[in-house]
C-alpha cells in the first residue's frame, strides 16, 4: 500500500470510529426520557464484552486461559486493573519462554 | 479532569502494553513509523487498528478495512447509548468532545461514577481526563513498540496478542461487580458466544447475535418477573 493510500485509509478509519463514538450518543438523545429502555441499555455493554471474551478464551492456549482466569479473579478480589493486568501479562510472557 | 485521569491510570498501563504490541505488529505489517503513529493518534482504537493490520497489503483492500472498522467499532454506538443522560448540563461542545474519546474503560468508569451518585464531579471533565490519559499511553506505547521492535522475539509478540482479551475481562469484572442482577443475561450472552464459536460461525456475526441473545433474555426475565408479581395475592 503506497503512502498516500495508507494515509487516506487511516483518515477513513478514524472517521468511521469517530462517527460511531459520537453517533450512539447523538442518536440516543431521543431515548433520554424513555425509562423502559434503561434496563436494556444496562445489559448491552456486558453482552458486547462477552462476545469478545468468550471466543478469545475458547481459542486460547492453556496458558492464555490460565492468564484470563488469574486476571479475572485478581480483578474481582482486588479491584485493581494494574495488578490484574500485570499478573496476566506476566503469565503470557512467561509462557513464551516455556 | 485529574480525577478521571487518576481513575483510568490502571487501565493506562494495559493500554500502554497494548500500544506497544500494536507498534511491533504495525512494523511487521509494513507500516511506516509515520503511518503507525498517525493511525494511533487519529483512530485510537486497538481492536479496529489490529483488525486493519490483518489485511494491510497491496493492493489496498479499502472496502474490507472499512467494513471491518464499522463492524468492530459498532459497540461504540451501544456504549454511547448507555451514556445517555449521564452528563448533566448544556455543554454540548464539551459533551461531544468527550464522546470522541469514548473507549470501553472510559465509558464504564464514567458509568460507575454516575452510579455512585457523586454529584460534585464534572462527568464531562472526568471522561475527558480519562480519555487523555489513555490516548497518551496509547501513543507512547505505539512509539515504544515502533522503536524497540527488534528487542522482542516472535514468540513474545505472539504471546502478547492475547492481552486484548485480558483487558476486556477486567472491564467485564468491573462492570459485573456493580450489576450482579444482570449476571444471568450475560451468562446467556456468553453461552451464545461459546456455541457460535464452537460451530465456527463468522466472527462478525458473533457480536450482534450475543447482543440479541442478551436482549431476548432480558425481556424473558422481565416478562417472568411480571407474571410472578401478578400471581401474588
Amino acid at each position: 500500500m503506497n503512502s498516500q493510500t495508507a494515509l487516506l485509509m487511516i483518515l477513513l478509519m478514524s472517521l468511521v470510529v469517530l462517527v460511531t463514538r459520537i453517533g450512539g450518543y447523538v442518536l440516543g438523545m431521543g431515548f433520554q426520557r424513555a425509562e423502559r429502555f434503561k434496563g436494556v441499555l444496562e445489559v448491552l455493554p456486558g453482552c458486547a464484552m462477552m462476545a469478545l471474551i468468550v471466543p478469545g478464551a475458547l481459542g486460547g492456549s492453556t496458558y492464555e486461559v490460565l492468564a484470563l482466569g488469574v486476571t479475572s479473579v485478581t480483578m474481582w478480589k482486588t479491584g485493581s486493573v494494574a495488578i490484574a493486568t500485570i499478573l496476566g501479562i506476566g503469565i503470557l510472557l512467561g509462557s513464551s519462554l516455556v | 479532569m485529574g480525577k478521571g485521569a487518576s481513575a483510568l491510570s490502571g487501565f493506562a498501563i494495559s493500554t500502554l502494553m497494548f500500544g506497544l504490541m500494536f507498534g511491533i505488529a504495525a512494523t511487521s505489517a509494513g507500516l511506516s513509523r509515520l503511518e503507525a503513529l498517525t493511525m494511533s493518534a487519529l483512530v485510537f482504537s486497538g481492536s479496529v487498528q489490529f483488525a486493519s493490520l490483518e489485511v494491510w497489503n497491496h493492493p489496498a483492500p479499502l472496502v474490507t478495512i472499512l467494513i471491518s472498522s464499522i463492524l468492530i467499532s459498532s459497540r461504540n454506538i451501544l456504549l454511547g447509548l448507555v451514556l445517555i443522560g449521564q452528563f448533566p448540563g448544556r455543554d454540548g461542545f464539551w459533551r461531544i468532545l468527550s464522546m470522541s474519546f469514548l473507549t470501553d474503560p472510559n465509558a464504564i468508569t464514567t458509568l460507575k461514577l454516575a452510579q455512585s451518585n457523586d454529584t460534585h464531579t464534572n462527568r464531562i471533565a472526568y471522561m475527558l481526563g480519562g480519555g487523555f490519559i489513555l490516548h497518551i499511553s496509547w501513543m507512547v506505547g505505539t512509539f515504544c513498540g515502533l522503536t524497540f521492535t527488534d528487542l522482542f522475539g516472535h514468540s513474545q509478540i505472539q504471546a502478547m496478542r492475547f492481552s486484548g482479551v485480558l483487558v476486556m475481562s477486567t472491564l467485564m469484572v468491573l462492570f459485573a461487580k456493580g450489576n450482579t442482577k444482570n449476571a444471568f443475561l450475560w451468562i446467556v450472552s456468553g453461552l451464545c458466544a461459546a456455541i457460535l464459536t464452537i460451530f465456527q460461525v463468522h466472527s462478525y456475526l458473533i457480536m450482534p447475535s450475543c447482543v440479541l441473545a442478551g436482549v431476548l433474555a432480558f425481556f424473558y426475565k422481565l416478562n417472568t418477573s411480571r407474571e410472578s408479581q401478578g400471581k401474588l395475592p
